[in-house]
Protein backbone atom coordinates (compact mmCIF):
# COMPACT_ATOMS: atom_id res chain seq x y z
CA UNK A 1 0.00 0.00 0.00
CA UNK A 2 1.33 3.49 -0.87
CA UNK A 3 1.69 5.88 1.56
CA UNK A 4 -0.45 8.72 0.12
CA UNK A 5 -2.91 6.19 -0.51
CA UNK A 6 -3.80 6.74 3.45
CA UNK A 7 -4.58 10.24 3.79
CA UNK A 8 -8.44 10.57 4.03
CA UNK A 9 -10.40 13.69 3.18
CA UNK A 10 -7.00 16.00 3.77
CA UNK A 11 -6.29 14.09 6.73
CA UNK A 12 -3.12 11.66 7.50
CA UNK A 13 -3.95 9.61 10.70
CA UNK A 14 -0.79 8.55 12.51
CA UNK A 15 -1.18 5.38 14.49
CA UNK A 16 0.52 3.02 16.83
CA UNK A 17 -0.04 0.50 18.80
CA UNK A 18 0.82 -0.97 22.49
CA UNK A 19 -0.07 -5.08 22.23
CA UNK A 20 -0.03 -6.96 25.47
CA UNK A 21 1.37 -10.79 24.93
CA UNK A 22 1.03 -13.16 27.63
CA UNK A 23 3.90 -15.74 27.52
CA UNK A 24 3.64 -19.20 27.30
CA UNK A 25 4.89 -20.02 30.34
CA UNK A 26 4.86 -22.61 33.41
CA UNK A 27 4.71 -20.10 35.97
CA UNK A 28 4.17 -16.50 37.07
CA UNK A 29 6.72 -13.76 36.33
CA UNK A 30 7.77 -13.56 39.65
CA UNK A 31 6.08 -16.61 41.62
CA UNK A 32 6.21 -19.98 40.93
CA UNK A 33 2.24 -20.57 40.71
CA UNK A 34 1.17 -21.96 37.90
CA UNK A 35 0.63 -20.07 34.67
CA UNK A 36 -2.80 -20.95 33.24
CA UNK A 37 -6.34 -19.66 31.90
CA UNK A 38 -9.77 -21.03 32.75
CA UNK A 39 -8.40 -23.24 36.17
CA UNK A 40 -11.17 -22.52 39.22
CA UNK A 41 -10.87 -19.19 40.46
CA UNK A 42 -8.05 -18.33 42.82
CA UNK A 43 -6.58 -21.71 42.75
CA UNK A 44 -3.30 -20.51 40.84
CA UNK A 45 -2.10 -17.95 43.59
CA UNK A 46 0.79 -17.85 45.41
CA UNK A 47 2.05 -16.24 48.58
CA UNK A 48 3.37 -13.79 46.50
CA UNK A 49 0.70 -13.03 43.95
CA UNK A 50 -1.09 -12.13 47.24
CA UNK A 51 1.24 -9.34 47.66
CA UNK A 52 1.50 -10.46 51.26
CA UNK A 53 3.96 -8.92 53.32
CA UNK A 54 7.64 -9.94 53.87
CA UNK A 55 7.40 -12.11 50.24
CA UNK A 56 9.95 -11.73 47.77
CA UNK A 57 9.44 -11.38 43.94
CA UNK A 58 11.94 -14.01 41.89
CA UNK A 59 12.15 -13.35 38.56
CA UNK A 60 11.19 -16.45 36.27
CA UNK A 61 14.27 -16.98 33.98
CA UNK A 62 11.62 -18.55 31.28
CA UNK A 63 10.12 -15.28 30.29
CA UNK A 64 13.44 -13.68 30.54
CA UNK A 65 14.12 -16.08 27.45
CA UNK A 66 11.14 -15.36 25.69
CA UNK A 67 11.87 -11.60 25.58
CA UNK A 68 15.21 -12.42 24.21
CA UNK A 69 13.61 -14.35 21.42
CA UNK A 70 11.33 -11.37 20.60
CA UNK A 71 14.21 -8.94 20.78
CA UNK A 72 15.97 -11.45 18.63
CA UNK A 73 13.39 -12.22 15.82
CA UNK A 74 13.32 -8.30 15.48
CA UNK A 75 16.58 -7.38 15.37
CA UNK A 76 16.53 -5.23 18.19
CA UNK A 77 19.04 -4.46 20.72
CA UNK A 78 18.69 -6.89 24.15
CA UNK A 79 19.22 -5.18 27.32
CA UNK A 80 22.93 -5.49 29.10
CA UNK A 81 20.78 -4.90 32.35
CA UNK A 82 17.59 -4.47 32.42
CA UNK A 83 15.61 -2.57 35.67
CA UNK A 84 12.24 -3.31 37.28
CA UNK A 85 9.81 -0.55 37.73
CA UNK A 86 7.58 -0.05 39.58
CA UNK A 87 4.00 1.27 38.85
CA UNK A 88 1.71 2.38 41.82
CA UNK A 89 -1.97 2.82 41.90
CA UNK A 90 -4.94 1.61 43.78
CA UNK A 91 -7.43 -1.23 41.71
CA UNK A 92 -8.80 -4.27 44.08
CA UNK A 93 -7.12 -6.59 41.36
CA UNK A 94 -3.93 -5.55 42.20
CA UNK A 95 -3.47 -6.12 45.62
CA UNK A 96 0.48 -5.23 46.12
CA UNK A 97 -0.88 -1.22 45.04
CA UNK A 98 1.75 -1.65 42.55
CA UNK A 99 2.52 -3.29 38.91
CA UNK A 100 5.89 -4.23 38.81
CA UNK A 101 7.15 -3.33 35.28
CA UNK A 102 9.84 -2.03 32.86
CA UNK A 103 9.86 1.64 32.08
CA UNK A 104 13.58 2.97 31.67
CA UNK A 105 15.21 -0.15 31.09
CA UNK A 106 13.31 -2.43 28.88
CA UNK A 107 14.36 -6.10 28.35
CA UNK A 108 14.61 -5.16 24.11
CA UNK A 109 14.62 -1.81 22.57
CA UNK A 110 14.54 -0.54 18.68
CA UNK A 111 13.07 -3.58 16.98
CA UNK A 112 12.09 -3.94 13.27
CA UNK A 113 9.23 -5.45 12.51
CA UNK A 114 8.58 -6.26 8.44
CA UNK A 115 5.42 -5.81 6.96
CA UNK A 116 6.60 -6.37 3.23
CA UNK A 117 5.33 -3.25 1.95
CA UNK A 118 7.20 -0.69 5.42
CA UNK A 119 8.75 -1.30 8.09
CA UNK A 120 7.88 -1.03 11.32
CA UNK A 121 9.75 0.34 13.96
CA UNK A 122 9.51 -1.32 17.92
CA UNK A 123 10.45 1.42 20.47
CA UNK A 124 10.61 -1.17 22.82
CA UNK A 125 9.69 -4.23 24.17
CA UNK A 126 8.96 -4.63 28.33
CA UNK A 127 8.41 -7.19 30.84
CA UNK A 128 5.52 -6.74 33.15
CA UNK A 129 3.10 -8.43 35.46
CA UNK A 130 -0.45 -8.94 34.59
CA UNK A 131 -3.53 -7.95 37.02
CA UNK A 132 -5.87 -10.05 38.59
CA UNK A 133 -9.52 -10.32 36.94
CA UNK A 134 -12.42 -8.52 38.58
CA UNK A 135 -16.52 -9.30 37.38
CA UNK A 136 -18.98 -7.62 38.49
CA UNK A 137 -22.40 -9.22 37.67
CA UNK A 138 -22.34 -12.17 40.10
CA UNK A 139 -23.91 -9.74 43.09
CA UNK A 140 -25.52 -6.61 43.01
CA UNK A 141 -23.52 -4.70 45.66
CA UNK A 142 -20.03 -6.68 45.12
CA UNK A 143 -17.43 -7.08 42.80
CA UNK A 144 -15.66 -10.38 43.09
CA UNK A 145 -11.68 -10.91 42.58
CA UNK A 146 -9.79 -13.59 40.97
CA UNK A 147 -6.38 -13.93 41.09
CA UNK A 148 -5.20 -16.68 39.07
CA UNK A 149 -4.30 -14.29 36.29
CA UNK A 150 -2.48 -11.95 38.75
CA UNK A 151 1.10 -12.14 38.07
CA UNK A 152 1.25 -13.83 34.73
CA UNK A 153 4.06 -12.50 32.81
CA UNK A 154 3.47 -10.24 29.94
CA UNK A 155 5.18 -8.81 27.00
CA UNK A 156 4.44 -5.48 26.69
CA UNK A 157 5.27 -4.45 22.42
CA UNK A 158 5.06 -0.77 22.05
CA UNK A 159 5.53 0.56 18.02
CA UNK A 160 6.80 3.70 17.00
CA UNK A 161 3.47 6.13 15.98
CA UNK A 162 4.61 4.97 11.94
CA UNK A 163 1.48 3.01 11.19
CA UNK A 164 -0.72 5.75 8.63
CA UNK A 165 -4.03 3.55 8.43
CA UNK A 166 -6.76 1.28 10.13
CA UNK A 167 -5.34 -1.56 7.53
CA UNK A 168 -1.70 -1.17 7.88
CA UNK A 169 -2.77 -1.42 12.04
CA UNK A 170 -4.05 -4.80 11.11
CA UNK A 171 -1.56 -6.22 9.01
CA UNK A 172 1.15 -5.17 11.98
CA UNK A 173 -0.78 -6.72 14.10
CA UNK A 174 -1.28 -9.99 12.64
CA UNK A 175 2.80 -9.77 12.02
CA UNK A 176 3.22 -9.34 15.87
CA UNK A 177 0.71 -11.96 16.32
CA UNK A 178 2.66 -14.25 13.78
CA UNK A 179 5.97 -13.50 15.24
CA UNK A 180 5.21 -14.76 19.02
CA UNK A 181 3.30 -17.34 17.39
CA UNK A 182 6.19 -18.91 15.66
CA UNK A 183 8.61 -17.83 18.87
CA UNK A 184 6.03 -20.10 20.83
CA UNK A 185 6.05 -17.36 23.79
CA UNK A 186 2.89 -16.73 23.57
CA UNK A 187 -0.45 -18.55 22.04
CA UNK A 188 -1.67 -15.04 20.56
CA UNK A 189 -5.29 -15.89 21.29
CA UNK A 190 -7.13 -12.36 21.64
CA UNK A 191 -10.43 -14.16 22.57
CA UNK A 192 -9.19 -15.66 25.45
CA UNK A 193 -6.92 -12.28 26.06
CA UNK A 194 -3.58 -14.19 25.89
CA UNK A 195 -2.88 -11.08 22.94
CA UNK A 196 -4.23 -7.72 24.07
CA UNK A 197 -3.88 -3.95 22.47
CA UNK A 198 -4.10 -0.25 22.75
CA UNK A 199 -4.05 1.90 20.04
CA UNK A 200 -2.56 5.41 19.81
CA UNK A 201 -4.59 7.53 17.33
CA UNK A 202 -4.22 11.27 15.90
CA UNK A 203 -4.55 12.99 13.26
CA UNK A 204 -3.32 15.64 10.99
CA UNK A 205 -2.32 17.56 7.80
CA UNK A 206 -0.28 15.60 5.44
CA UNK A 207 2.50 18.46 5.29
CA UNK A 208 2.57 19.03 9.39
CA UNK A 209 5.72 18.68 10.95
CA UNK A 210 3.79 18.05 14.02
CA UNK A 211 1.62 15.00 15.56
CA UNK A 212 -1.93 15.91 16.60
CA UNK A 213 -3.28 15.41 19.94
CA UNK A 214 -3.37 11.80 19.85
CA UNK A 215 -6.11 9.49 22.03
CA UNK A 216 -5.77 6.37 23.39
CA UNK A 217 -8.59 3.43 22.72
CA UNK A 218 -8.19 0.38 25.00
CA UNK A 219 -10.15 -2.67 24.81
CA UNK A 220 -9.38 -4.02 21.31
CA UNK A 221 -10.18 -7.74 21.26
CA UNK A 222 -10.01 -9.07 18.03
CA UNK A 223 -8.51 -8.03 14.77
CA UNK A 224 -11.72 -6.84 13.36
CA UNK A 225 -12.33 -4.76 15.70
CA UNK A 226 -8.88 -3.08 15.74
CA UNK A 227 -9.58 -2.01 12.36
CA UNK A 228 -13.40 -0.78 12.83
CA UNK A 229 -11.93 1.15 16.31
CA UNK A 230 -9.40 3.33 14.65
CA UNK A 231 -11.28 3.89 11.54
CA UNK A 232 -13.84 4.98 13.93
CA UNK A 233 -11.46 6.82 16.20
CA UNK A 234 -10.20 8.52 12.78
CA UNK A 235 -13.47 9.80 11.95
CA UNK A 236 -14.61 11.53 15.09
CA UNK A 237 -11.05 13.25 15.50
CA UNK A 238 -12.23 14.90 11.94
CA UNK A 239 -15.70 15.65 12.93
CA UNK A 240 -14.35 17.79 15.66
CA UNK A 241 -10.79 19.36 13.41
CA UNK A 242 -13.34 20.36 11.00
CA UNK A 243 -15.62 21.96 12.88
CA UNK A 244 -12.73 23.96 14.39
CA UNK A 245 -12.65 22.22 17.87
CA UNK A 246 -10.06 20.49 19.85
CA UNK A 247 -8.62 16.79 20.68
CA UNK A 248 -8.38 16.48 24.09
CA UNK A 249 -5.88 13.88 25.26
CA UNK A 250 -7.45 11.37 27.09
CA UNK A 251 -7.96 7.35 27.04
CA UNK A 252 -11.35 6.17 25.20
CA UNK A 253 -12.72 2.63 25.96
CA UNK A 254 -14.20 0.69 22.50
CA UNK A 255 -17.33 -0.88 22.51
CA UNK A 256 -17.67 -3.31 19.82
CA UNK A 257 -21.55 -3.67 20.27
CA UNK A 258 -22.50 0.01 19.68
CA UNK A 259 -19.50 0.13 17.39
CA UNK A 260 -18.01 3.68 19.03
CA UNK A 261 -15.43 4.60 21.72
CA UNK A 262 -16.26 6.86 24.22
CA UNK A 263 -14.65 8.46 27.02
CA UNK A 264 -13.74 6.51 29.91
CA UNK A 265 -14.92 8.02 32.91
CA UNK A 266 -12.65 11.71 33.60
CA UNK A 267 -10.81 11.43 36.60
CA UNK A 268 -10.76 13.87 38.60
CA UNK A 269 -7.09 14.13 39.22
CA UNK A 270 -4.57 13.19 35.85
CA UNK A 271 -3.11 9.60 36.35
CA UNK A 272 0.46 9.96 38.09
CA UNK A 273 2.27 6.49 38.68
CA UNK A 274 5.09 7.63 40.87
CA UNK A 275 7.46 5.09 39.09
CA UNK A 276 10.48 3.89 40.78
CA UNK A 277 13.00 1.46 40.09
CA UNK A 278 11.98 -1.64 42.35
CA UNK A 279 13.74 -2.26 46.19
CA UNK A 280 12.73 -5.81 45.80
CA UNK A 281 14.81 -6.82 42.47
CA UNK A 282 18.23 -5.63 41.71
CA UNK A 283 19.35 -4.68 38.57
CA UNK A 284 19.50 -7.88 36.10
CA UNK A 285 21.87 -8.34 33.83
CA UNK A 286 21.81 -10.30 30.44
CA UNK A 287 25.23 -12.02 29.30
CA UNK A 288 26.04 -12.49 25.96
CA UNK A 289 26.14 -16.26 26.56
CA UNK A 290 22.92 -16.27 27.74
CA UNK A 291 21.67 -14.30 24.66
CA UNK A 292 23.46 -17.02 22.49
CA UNK A 293 21.80 -20.08 23.87
CA UNK A 294 18.17 -18.37 23.85
CA UNK A 295 19.29 -17.87 20.15
CA UNK A 296 20.68 -21.52 19.26
CA UNK A 297 17.04 -22.79 20.87
CA UNK A 298 14.64 -20.83 18.21
CA UNK A 299 12.54 -22.34 15.60
CA UNK A 300 12.74 -20.81 11.97
CA UNK A 301 11.09 -17.78 12.25
CA UNK A 302 8.70 -17.10 8.89
CA UNK A 303 10.43 -15.49 6.25
CA UNK A 304 13.05 -17.83 7.26
CA UNK A 305 10.26 -20.57 6.16
CA UNK A 306 8.64 -19.14 3.35
CA UNK A 307 12.39 -19.00 1.44
CA UNK A 308 13.06 -22.75 2.61
CA UNK A 309 9.69 -23.75 1.04
CA UNK A 310 10.06 -22.56 -2.44
CA UNK A 311 13.53 -23.71 -2.54
CA UNK A 312 13.07 -27.16 -0.85
CA UNK A 313 9.32 -28.15 -2.41
CA UNK A 314 9.89 -25.43 -5.20
CA UNK A 315 6.57 -23.46 -4.47
CA UNK A 316 6.18 -20.15 -5.35
CA UNK A 317 5.89 -17.14 -3.71
CA UNK A 318 2.17 -16.88 -2.94
CA UNK A 319 1.72 -20.63 -1.89
CA UNK A 320 5.07 -20.44 0.63
CA UNK A 321 3.95 -17.17 2.18
CA UNK A 322 -0.28 -18.87 2.33
CA UNK A 323 1.39 -21.89 3.97
CA UNK A 324 3.65 -20.13 6.35
CA UNK A 325 1.29 -17.79 7.58
CA UNK A 326 0.19 -19.98 10.28
CA UNK A 327 3.09 -21.95 11.87
CA UNK A 328 0.52 -24.83 12.39
CA UNK A 329 -0.61 -24.74 8.98
CA UNK A 330 2.71 -25.23 7.63
CA UNK A 331 4.17 -27.66 10.66
CA UNK A 332 1.48 -29.67 8.72
CA UNK A 333 2.35 -29.18 5.10
CA UNK A 334 5.38 -30.39 6.08
CA UNK A 335 4.32 -33.41 7.77
CA UNK A 336 2.27 -33.96 4.89
CA UNK A 337 4.81 -33.49 1.73
CA UNK A 338 6.98 -36.24 3.75
CA UNK A 339 5.06 -39.08 1.20
CA UNK A 340 3.40 -37.21 -1.25
CA UNK A 341 3.89 -34.62 -4.36
CA UNK A 342 4.92 -31.00 -2.77
CA UNK A 343 2.80 -28.89 -5.13
CA UNK A 344 -0.39 -30.83 -5.03
CA UNK A 345 -0.50 -30.96 -1.66
CA UNK A 346 0.19 -27.60 -1.40
CA UNK A 347 -2.35 -26.71 -3.88
CA UNK A 348 -5.08 -28.88 -1.59
CA UNK A 349 -4.39 -27.10 1.76
CA UNK A 350 -4.41 -23.99 0.30
CA UNK A 351 -7.42 -24.56 -1.67
CA UNK A 352 -9.85 -26.64 0.19
CA UNK A 353 -8.91 -27.20 3.20
CA UNK A 354 -8.44 -23.70 3.91
CA UNK A 355 -11.91 -23.43 2.19
CA UNK A 356 -13.30 -25.73 5.18
CA UNK A 357 -11.35 -24.17 7.96
CA UNK A 358 -12.61 -20.86 7.13
CA UNK A 359 -15.98 -22.10 6.52
CA UNK A 360 -16.13 -24.05 9.50
CA UNK A 361 -13.85 -21.19 11.97
CA UNK A 362 -11.93 -24.27 12.74
CA UNK A 363 -8.28 -24.06 13.42
CA UNK A 364 -6.12 -27.78 12.16
CA UNK A 365 -5.68 -28.52 15.62
CA UNK A 366 -9.55 -28.52 16.50
CA UNK A 367 -10.63 -30.32 13.28
CA UNK A 368 -10.70 -34.33 12.42
CA UNK A 369 -8.17 -33.89 9.44
CA UNK A 370 -5.01 -35.51 10.79
CA UNK A 371 -1.81 -34.99 8.27
CA UNK A 372 -1.04 -38.97 7.23
CA UNK A 373 -4.87 -39.05 6.49
CA UNK A 374 -4.20 -36.03 4.15
CA UNK A 375 -1.43 -37.11 2.69
CA UNK A 376 -3.47 -40.08 2.05
CA UNK A 377 -5.80 -38.11 -0.11
CA UNK A 378 -2.71 -36.49 -2.16
CA UNK A 379 -0.95 -39.83 -2.92
CA UNK A 380 -4.44 -41.55 -4.31
CA UNK A 381 -5.22 -38.10 -6.48
CA UNK A 382 -1.85 -37.97 -7.74
CA UNK A 383 -1.94 -41.65 -8.41
CA UNK A 384 -5.18 -41.05 -10.42
CA UNK A 385 -7.12 -43.47 -7.83
CA UNK A 386 -9.41 -40.83 -7.99
CA UNK A 387 -10.85 -38.09 -9.39
CA UNK A 388 -10.28 -34.38 -7.84
CA UNK A 389 -14.07 -33.97 -8.05
CA UNK A 390 -14.37 -37.33 -5.21
CA UNK A 391 -11.42 -36.07 -3.71
CA UNK A 392 -13.66 -33.17 -2.52
CA UNK A 393 -16.34 -35.20 -1.09
CA UNK A 394 -14.00 -37.26 0.58
CA UNK A 395 -11.82 -34.50 2.01
CA UNK A 396 -15.45 -33.53 3.83
CA UNK A 397 -16.53 -37.16 4.53
CA UNK A 398 -12.64 -36.87 6.30
CA UNK A 399 -13.74 -33.63 7.43
CA UNK A 400 -16.95 -34.67 9.72
CA UNK A 401 -16.17 -38.11 10.26
CA UNK A 402 -12.21 -38.34 10.38
CA UNK A 403 -12.42 -42.11 8.82
CA UNK A 404 -9.90 -43.33 6.89
CA UNK A 405 -8.90 -42.26 3.20
CA UNK A 406 -8.65 -46.09 1.89
CA UNK A 407 -11.45 -46.89 3.91
CA UNK A 408 -14.04 -44.18 2.44
CA UNK A 409 -13.02 -45.31 -0.93
CA UNK A 410 -13.55 -48.80 -0.53
CA UNK A 411 -17.15 -48.61 1.73
CA UNK A 412 -18.34 -45.91 -1.44
CA UNK A 413 -17.00 -47.62 -4.12
CA UNK A 414 -15.33 -44.40 -4.76
CA UNK A 415 -12.63 -45.82 -6.87
CA UNK A 416 -11.81 -44.20 -10.49
CA UNK A 417 -12.41 -46.11 -13.40
CA UNK A 418 -9.54 -45.95 -15.30
CA UNK A 419 -10.45 -48.93 -17.39
CA UNK A 420 -10.53 -47.97 -20.86
CA UNK A 421 -12.90 -50.83 -21.84
CA UNK A 422 -15.27 -49.96 -18.97
CA UNK A 423 -14.99 -45.91 -19.86
CA UNK A 424 -15.89 -47.03 -23.69
CA UNK A 425 -18.55 -49.12 -22.91
CA UNK A 426 -20.47 -45.53 -20.92
CA UNK A 427 -18.87 -43.57 -23.72
CA UNK A 428 -21.18 -45.83 -26.51
CA UNK A 429 -24.27 -45.79 -24.89
CA UNK A 430 -24.40 -42.29 -24.01
CA UNK A 431 -23.88 -41.38 -28.42
CA UNK A 432 -25.86 -43.93 -29.09
CA UNK A 433 -28.94 -42.38 -26.18
CA UNK A 434 -28.00 -39.10 -27.91
CA UNK A 435 -28.26 -39.21 -31.37
CA UNK A 436 -28.89 -35.92 -32.39
CA UNK A 437 -26.53 -34.08 -30.32
CA UNK A 438 -23.94 -36.06 -31.70
CA UNK A 439 -24.98 -35.19 -35.16
CA UNK A 440 -25.35 -31.16 -33.89
CA UNK A 441 -21.41 -31.38 -32.52
CA UNK A 442 -20.29 -32.98 -35.78
CA UNK A 443 -22.12 -30.30 -37.55
CA UNK A 444 -19.82 -27.50 -35.66
CA UNK A 445 -21.56 -27.00 -32.32
CA UNK A 446 -18.56 -27.85 -30.43
CA UNK A 447 -19.70 -26.85 -27.33
CA UNK A 448 -21.60 -29.93 -26.54
CA UNK A 449 -18.31 -31.79 -26.19
CA UNK A 450 -18.95 -30.57 -22.22
CA UNK A 451 -22.53 -31.54 -22.46
CA UNK A 452 -20.99 -35.48 -23.59
CA UNK A 453 -18.40 -35.48 -20.61
CA UNK A 454 -20.68 -34.45 -18.36
CA UNK A 455 -22.94 -37.06 -19.28
CA UNK A 456 -20.45 -39.73 -18.55
CA UNK A 457 -19.26 -38.01 -15.35
CA UNK A 458 -23.06 -38.40 -14.31
CA UNK A 459 -23.13 -42.12 -15.38
CA UNK A 460 -20.17 -43.00 -13.58
CA UNK A 461 -20.90 -40.78 -10.43
CA UNK A 462 -17.77 -38.71 -11.00
CA UNK A 463 -15.53 -41.87 -10.95
CA UNK A 464 -14.72 -41.68 -14.48
CA UNK A 465 -11.62 -40.54 -15.07
CA UNK A 466 -11.37 -36.91 -16.73
CA UNK A 467 -9.00 -37.56 -19.03
CA UNK A 468 -9.35 -40.79 -20.29
CA UNK A 469 -12.90 -39.40 -20.57
CA UNK A 470 -11.83 -36.60 -22.95
CA UNK A 471 -9.53 -38.61 -24.73
CA UNK A 472 -11.96 -41.38 -25.77
CA UNK A 473 -14.78 -39.18 -26.54
CA UNK A 474 -12.64 -37.05 -28.86
CA UNK A 475 -11.28 -40.21 -30.61
CA UNK A 476 -15.05 -41.30 -30.62
CA UNK A 477 -16.65 -38.08 -32.23
CA UNK A 478 -14.07 -37.17 -34.71
CA UNK B 1 2.56 23.28 47.91
CA UNK B 2 -1.11 24.91 47.50
CA UNK B 3 -4.42 22.46 49.07
CA UNK B 4 -5.15 21.04 46.18
CA UNK B 5 -1.29 20.28 45.39
CA UNK B 6 -1.43 18.39 48.71
CA UNK B 7 -5.27 16.90 48.80
CA UNK B 8 -4.52 15.46 45.42
CA UNK B 9 -0.98 13.71 46.87
CA UNK B 10 -3.32 12.27 50.14
CA UNK B 11 -5.50 10.96 46.93
CA UNK B 12 -2.54 9.43 45.74
CA UNK B 13 -1.70 7.97 49.16
CA UNK B 14 -4.92 6.88 50.06
CA UNK B 15 -3.90 9.15 52.96
CA UNK B 16 -6.98 10.77 55.40
CA UNK B 17 -6.46 13.84 57.02
CA UNK B 18 -8.28 16.41 58.80
CA UNK B 19 -8.34 19.90 57.58
CA UNK B 20 -6.78 21.45 60.74
CA UNK B 21 -3.76 18.60 60.06
CA UNK B 22 -2.82 20.36 56.43
CA UNK B 23 -0.63 23.19 57.59
CA UNK B 24 1.36 20.77 59.43
CA UNK B 25 1.83 18.31 56.44
CA UNK B 26 2.75 21.27 54.16
CA UNK B 27 5.48 22.03 56.13
CA UNK B 28 6.93 18.93 56.41
CA UNK B 29 6.72 18.00 52.92
CA UNK B 30 7.65 21.86 51.66
CA UNK B 31 11.22 20.32 53.83
CA UNK B 32 11.35 17.21 51.26
CA UNK B 33 10.47 19.12 48.42
CA UNK B 34 12.97 21.61 49.29
CA UNK B 35 15.62 19.00 49.48
CA UNK B 36 14.52 17.54 46.06
CA UNK B 37 14.97 20.51 44.75
CA UNK B 38 18.43 20.81 45.79
CA UNK B 39 19.12 17.39 43.92
CA UNK B 40 16.99 18.59 40.73
CA UNK B 41 19.92 21.43 40.64
CA UNK B 42 22.84 19.41 40.64
CA UNK B 43 24.71 19.08 37.53
CA UNK B 44 24.40 15.51 36.66
CA UNK B 45 25.03 15.45 33.03
CA UNK B 46 26.78 12.53 31.70
CA UNK B 47 26.02 10.64 34.81
CA UNK B 48 24.44 7.20 34.65
CA UNK B 49 21.29 7.12 37.77
CA UNK B 50 21.92 4.97 40.12
CA UNK B 51 18.82 2.47 40.17
CA UNK B 52 20.21 0.27 43.09
CA UNK B 53 22.99 0.71 45.43
CA UNK B 54 23.71 -2.71 45.62
CA UNK B 55 26.04 -3.90 43.08
CA UNK B 56 24.45 -7.03 42.93
CA UNK B 57 22.99 -8.80 39.30
CA UNK B 58 19.56 -10.12 40.19
CA UNK B 59 18.77 -13.77 40.78
CA UNK B 60 16.15 -15.47 38.82
CA UNK B 61 14.64 -19.07 38.77
CA UNK B 62 14.09 -21.55 36.46
CA UNK B 63 10.40 -21.88 35.07
CA UNK B 64 9.60 -24.63 37.16
CA UNK B 65 5.94 -24.91 39.10
CA UNK B 66 5.73 -25.02 43.02
CA UNK B 67 2.20 -25.17 44.36
CA UNK B 68 1.90 -23.09 47.39
CA UNK B 69 -2.04 -22.36 46.35
CA UNK B 70 -3.77 -22.11 50.32
CA UNK B 71 -6.80 -20.96 48.23
CA UNK B 72 -9.06 -21.74 51.47
CA UNK B 73 -6.44 -19.46 54.19
CA UNK B 74 -6.07 -16.46 51.57
CA UNK B 75 -10.01 -16.42 51.49
CA UNK B 76 -10.67 -16.73 55.12
CA UNK B 77 -7.99 -13.71 55.91
CA UNK B 78 -9.98 -11.24 53.32
CA UNK B 79 -12.84 -9.13 54.92
CA UNK B 80 -15.34 -10.64 52.30
CA UNK B 81 -15.16 -13.61 50.25
CA UNK B 82 -17.69 -16.21 49.14
CA UNK B 83 -16.37 -19.59 48.27
CA UNK B 84 -13.94 -19.25 45.24
CA UNK B 85 -13.53 -15.21 45.46
CA UNK B 86 -12.43 -12.20 46.96
CA UNK B 87 -15.35 -9.88 47.71
CA UNK B 88 -15.26 -5.81 47.02
CA UNK B 89 -17.26 -3.00 46.76
CA UNK B 90 -18.55 -2.37 43.49
CA UNK B 91 -16.34 -1.36 41.28
CA UNK B 92 -17.93 -0.22 38.40
CA UNK B 93 -21.37 1.68 38.87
Amino acid sequence: MAQNDTVINGWQPVIGLEVHVQLLTNTKLFSPAKNKFGEDANSLVDLIDMGLPGVLPVLNEGAMNQGIKFGLATSAKIAETMIFDRKNYFYPDLPKGYQITQLHYPIVKDGIVDLGYKKVRIHQAHLEEDAGKSMHDQYDSNSVIDLNRSGVPLLEIVSEPDLRSAQEAVDYLKKIHQIITYLDISDGNMSQGSMRCDANVSIMRPDSKEYGTRAEIKNINSFKFVEKAINHEIKRQMKILEAGGEIEQETRLYDAVKDETRSMRTKEFANDYRYFPCPDLVPTHISKEQIEHVKNTMDELPEEKEKRFKDQYKLDDYDSKVLCAEKETAKFYEEVVQNCDPQIAAKWIIGELNALLNKNELSLADSKITSSNFAALILKISDGTISGKIAKDILEDIWESGNAVSDIIDSKGLKQISDTGEIEKVIDEILENNKSQVEAYKSGKDKLFGFFVGQVMKATQGKANPGMVNQLLKDKLS
Amino acid sequence: MDKIELKNLLFLARIHAEEREYPEITKKLTNTFNLIDEMNNLDLQGLEPLNNPLELNNVSREDEEKNRNQKDKFLDQSPESDDDHFMVPKIIE
